[in-house]
């Protein structure tokens, strides 16, 4: 019975360091998806990348967006905006995947903090 | 246009300028950026890490207590009055302020050089641990401003900026003024307060093309937890709770880091 308990609380204990772990990598995430164009900040979000997808094809070249902070700012070109904020889209979210791989197959607290 | 660093390392009991050392060898490596220090000492720059060295008196002492984690708590002199003047200080054109406990662990704070804003503050934070209820640091005190963190700013020598500075120190020189209007009731004078009262004045907390947040988050730890080990971009931690006395481990990898147990770090960066 001493042992069953001993094991649960080594894996309360292994729970809620994944879990604080985490919440940390999801933060992380959120930082690395960040884009600076022109002075801007843009969040290289799912709505962002189809709204953009969805002008390329109206045939402008240039448009003006609100970022982050509702600042206007001109995009000169919108094919090569889409392209570096997409492929700032696809590393952050890989790097992501990777990194929430990890941790959650990390069997103890240690290795959890060993594979940040 | 010149850039550069700026950090206030006032000793005390605590050696600020040993912590200063950790901080530069870092913000060097991340963010290739000169660093001028301020001390009240006669500092001696013996490894050539900062770009100047710059000595000012203080003569306005506060205490207060300082944890190391939970078990060791101690009272010291805190020399905090002279963060107001980084604009008079600063040899830079322009200036990222930091916290001396405030670890570089990315090159993330080099955004604050591109976005074309005078003046950048953390608009939010974030604690290590997910356990701890710290709403002190959104708002100043309960229903009243919004709390803004003065370790880490970013400031451009501009006529707007003067004059914003020497709002912080008219604050400064009436604390006791600012501490009833605000209802604060912790009457020692916190730089945190001082430019979250003069943010709430001057640019009225709104974005605008001269006032903006540094993006992200600024990462925390408090003085009750440890850090427990350190390499050029990885930090791990022992954070506390409010539930119980247990320590949890916690790292963050490539992350900047406002480490406020400062024994810790001169523990860790001395070992």
């Amino acid at each position: 019975m001493e042992a069953k308990i001993e094991k649960a609380f080594e894996i309360a204990s292994l729970m809620a360091t994944l879990n604080s772990q985490k919440r940390l990598l999801e933060e992380e995430f959120e930082q690395t998806l960040l884009y600076y164009y022109n002075g801007g900040v843009f969040k290289a979000t799912e709505q962002r990348l189809a709204f953009l997808a969805s002008i390329k094809s109206k045939d402008v070249e240039s448009i003006v967006l609100l970022d982050d902070n509702k600042t206007p700012i001109l995009v000169e070109n919108i094919d090569s905006f889409f392209n570096d904020l997409f492929s700032h889209y696809t590393e952050a979210t890989n790097h992501y995947y990777y990194q929430h791989k990890k941790i959650t197959s990390s069997k103890t607290v240690e290795s959890i903090i060993e594979n940040v | 246009m010149s850039k550069g660093v700026l950090l206030f390392a006032l000793n005390t009991e605590l050696r600020y300028t040993d912590l200063a050392e950790i901080a530069v060898r870092r913000i060097k490596k991340h963010l290739s950026l000169p660093v001028t220090i301020v001390v009240n000492d006669e500092y001696k720059d013996v490894n050539q890490l900062f770009d100047k060295v710059l000595k000012i008196e203080e003569t306005r002492v506060q205490h207060r207590i300082i944890n190391d984690g939970v078990d060791s708590s101690t009272k010291i002199k805190w020399l905090n009055f002279s963060r107001s003047s980084a604009y008079d200080l600063s040899p830079y054109d322009e200036t990222l302020v930091l916290d001396v406990d405030y670890l570089i662990n990315s090159s993330h704070l080099k955004v604050c050089f591109e976005l074309g804003k005078d003046f950048l503050v953390f608009n939010d934070s974030i604690d290590l641990s997910n356990t701890r209820n710290l709403s002190e640091f959104r708002t100043i005190t309960p229903f009243s401003i919004r709390f803004y963190w003065a370790t880490v700013f970013y400031f451009k020598k501009t006529l707007l900026n003067q004059i914003f500075f020497t709002l912080v120190k008219y604050v400064k020189d009436n604390w006791s003024y600012y501490c009833n209007l605000y209802n604060i009731k912790e009457p020692k004078f916190r730089n945190d307060f001082a430019f979250s009262i003069a943010i709430h004045l001057f640019f009225n907390s709104t974005v605008t093309d001269k006032f903006g947040y540094i993006p992200g988050k600024k990462f925390f730890t408090i003085d009750r937890d440890y850090l427990i080990g350190v390499n050029d971009t990885k930090m791990e931690f022992l954070v506390s709770n409010e539930v119980d006395t247990k320590l949890q481990p916690v790292a963050v990898n490539s992350i900047d880091v406002h480490v406020m147990n400062k024994h810790s770090i001169l523990r860790i960066f001395n070992e």
